[in-house]
């Protein structure tokens, strides 16, 4: 079992953010293209590379309309959730530092 | 606005009414053609193609159902392309293998045609041992005819291909 995702991209990053928003950290493929904005196929290479990596589970949505096509529904694995927050907190900009010039004593001229 | 652009405007409005309808149509044949062109393995294949049908139902609008459907065959093609063409050096390796043993076998029968035909033109009978040598030195003869030919042929096309030089 691989530890993680090789490389980390935007569009990774926005679909766990997107999967951990979710309830129940659930969504089916749609709704992660609806959430992250991204196409199709770019959300399904994201998707296999975290199913290999064991971060997400898929199931097959169980109360579709006979002759309709079914929803696959992916979910992050309880390892996935907290690697995900991790990559995220680790990838969150930081603060800029404050733009206020700070002003010494005695230096500054009004 | 005469009458043939009248005639022209309401074929084209039926054209386009005509091909917005189609597009769902258009749109679930092409996600499960590139579902099979995104993996080789058939059972992943399907499931893809049942939930890329999905995706299709649920996207509003029908235009919109056949750009999505694009994108997917868009993102197929670009990652079967890759195998595609793999296979098809492959294929053509072995059909370059394939030719030698070809070769191979064409220059024997030659090679044997010609020691016999050379054997029944000297008249008497052989034995054995001088049929064996008259054949593998046809044999020999029109292997050799044979590489002669293809080496001269190559070393023509390396020259053609060559870039001149300036001085």
């Amino acid at each position: 079992m691989s530890d993680g995702p090789v490389r980390v991209t935007g569009p990774l990053l926005a679909v766990l953010a997107a999967l951990l928003d979710a309830d129940d950290n659930e969504l089916h493929g749609w709704a992660i293209m609806k959430a992250t904005g991204k196409s199709g196929p770019t959300i399904y290479r994201i998707l296999e590379r975290l199913a290999e990596s064991r971060w997400v589970t898929s199931r097959w949505e169980e109360d579709a309309e006979p002759g309709k096509p079914r929803r696959r529904y992916y979910r992050l694995t309880p390892h996935g959730v907290t690697s995900a927050r991790d990559l995220i907190a680790a990838r969150r900009p930081k603060p800029a530092p404050s733009t206020r010039p700070r002003l010494a004593f005695g230096w500054c001229e009004a | 606005m005469n009458g043939w652009e009248i005639l022209a405007s309401f074929i084209f409005g039926l054209l386009v009414n005509e091909m917005t309808d189609v597009s769902p149509w258009a749109a679930r044949k092409l996600v499960r053609w590139a579902a099979y062109r995104w993996t080789p393995d058939a059972d992943i294949a399907a499931g893809y193609a049942e939930e890329w049908s999905a995706i299709i139902d649920e996207r509003p609008g029908k235009l919109l159902k056949l750009i999505t459907a694009v994108q997917f065959t868009v993102g197929a093609v670009g990652r079967a392309a890759p195998r595609m063409l793999l296979d098809a050096r492959r294929r053509t390796k072995l059909s370059v293998r394939d030719s030698r043993v070809g070769d191979a076998i064409s220059d024997i029968a030659a090679g044997t045609g010609l020691g016999l035909a050379a054997l029944s033109w000297s008249g008497p009978p052989a034995t054995v041992g001088t049929v064996a040598l008259v054949v593998s030195g046809g044999v020999t003869l029109m292997a050799g005819l044979r590489f002669a030919v293809t080496a001269s042929i190559r070393r023509s096309c390396r020259a053609a291909v060559r870039p001149k030089r300036r001085y």
